[in-house]
């Protein structure tokens, strides 16, 4: 089953870092845009990639679990990132790319920390890059 | 040729790096966000010294309209990516991403060893090393991605520490001649062997005996051992670094050709030290079980929205 999403999308410039490292970012849909409200459940700050996990309540209200990843904890920290940028149960507001076949994984382009905090792709790992 | 002396430990630590085992990348330090570089195109500079860190401009994949080290959110509307592409189509007309241009035309051998790789489909395919973790060759270890690069100038020898997958590289500057690919020591293997010299301002960089196991860039080109890179250095200003190649493998590939040059900025500061970035198999797993295989091949992660 794969649920639609309908947040404030839009159709924008790819401004984000590619991402394009050696894990290639063909997966996801470059042309959609979500940016949703939701709660951290986990944050992995490790190679290759930083990896947001939350969970976000989708149009009907039903609770969907999400993991977005990022670049690599080196370009994250050199954008003001650190690995307590995210903890659980911090709320958050995450936009992203997400995935083109619509399961729950997505590429970060920005986020609003639990504590205001804005922070973009950082640098971009290998074609996987944001690499 | 001059060289400055640079007083490092720089046995000790190339002996380090010889025998560091593959350990789990560590994760990332805390750190402040990057502080703004100051403007210092204006101070006086050697030519001939190469030694700090420096990244590439523009990305090392990305358009070079944006600067991605500190790509902002809400993004910059005046960062602008030149091209779009749809989805599920990886773009490699960004820079770092193809090095070979138009015109220049892989060899029947050549083009069978990149169509035995996922059908030539680069990153985006199936059969990419690093995947796997295999050692990245140069070029693609730094025109591919954006991590810094230390370059450490010691007498007789030139090192060039890549961030990305834990790479670092010996230059040999001590006029000993560039061997023919049968006289290697230890034979080809995954970065080749350096020599390097100055010709006025521009440090030149000889390598040969990269084995045909890496790519020269994210489209998946491939190279024959027997390739003739060289790479050239020249420091443009006290902040700048531009680096160029030309590509001679007549084994794979119709004519040479030269790509570049990549600009490079100096950077400094606890940002931009190099950091223990190793590919392991363990996180390349994890990573696919989690990401890759829901976002590229469909397949539903445990928890994930389906």
């Amino acid at each position: 089953m794969k649920t639609k999403l309908v947040f404030m999308v839009a159709s924008v410039l790819l401004v984000s870092a590619p991402l394009f490292a050696h894990h290639g970012r063909v997966g996801y849909d470059n042309k959609k845009v979500l940016t949703l409200k939701g709660t951290v459940t986990e944050f992995d700050w490790t190679n290759p990639h930083v990896q947001i996990l939350f969970d976000a309540p989708d149009e009907k209200g039903v609770t969907q679990h999400w993991d977005v990843e990022g670049t690599n904890p080196f370009g994250a920290s050199r954008a003001g990132w650190t690995k307590n940028s995210f903890k659980p149960g911090d709320q958050i507001t995450i936009t992203f790319h997400p995935a083109a076949n619509g399961l729950g994984v997505g590429l970060f382009i920005g986020a609003v920390t639990a504590s205001g905090q804005k922070l973009g792709a950082g640098t971009s790992g290998a074609n996987d890059s944001n690499q | 040729m001059q060289n400055r002396h640079v007083v490092f430990l720089v046995a000790a630590f190339g002996a380090a790096l010889a025998m560091a085992p593959v350990l789990p990348a560590q994760t990332g330090r805390p750190s402040g966000a990057a502080k703004p570089q100051a403007q210092k195109s204006a101070q006086p500079f050697d030519p001939h010294e190469l030694s700090g860190t420096w990244n590439i401009v523009g990305g090392g994949n990305g358009a070079a309209t944006c600067n991605y080290t500190m790509n902002p959110y809400p993004p910059d509307p005046q960062c602008k990516v030149a091209t779009n592409p749809p989805a599920g189509v990886p773009d490699f007309t960004y820079p770092g991403n193809n090095v070979v241009p138009d015109g220049v035309h892989m060899t029947a051998w050549a083009h069978d060893l990149w169509m035995s790789q996922d059908q030539g489909k680069g990153v985006g395919g199936s059969a990419d090393p690093y995947e796997h973790c295999d050692p990245l060759g140069v070029t693609r270890v730094f025109l591919s991605y954006i991590h810094p690069i230390q370059i450490i100038q010691i007498p007789g020898e030139t090192w060039m520490i890549y961030e990305e997958a834990h790479t670092w590289r010996v230059i040999y500057t001590d006029g000993r001649p560039l061997p023919k690919v049968e006289d290697l020591p230890f034979g080809a293997n995954w970065l080749g062997y350096s020599v390097g010299h100055w010709d006025g301002n521009d440090f030149i960089v000889e390598t040969i005996g990269q084995n045909d196991k890496t790519w020269l860039d994210l489209r998946g080109h491939v190279h024959s051992e027997e390739m003739l890179l060289k790479d050239t250095y020249r420091r443009t200003g006290h902040d700048t670094l531009e680096v160029s190649f030309s590509f001679h493998d007549p084994k794979a590939y119709d004519k040479d050709w030269s790509y570049g040059p990549r600009k490079f900025a100096l950077k400094t500061g606890k940002d931009w030290e190099i950091q223990e970035s190793f590919c392991t198999l363990e996180d390349e797993q994890s990573f696919d079980s989690k990401i890759k295989g829901p976002a590229e091949h469909g397949i539903q992660a445990p928890g994930i929205k389906p």
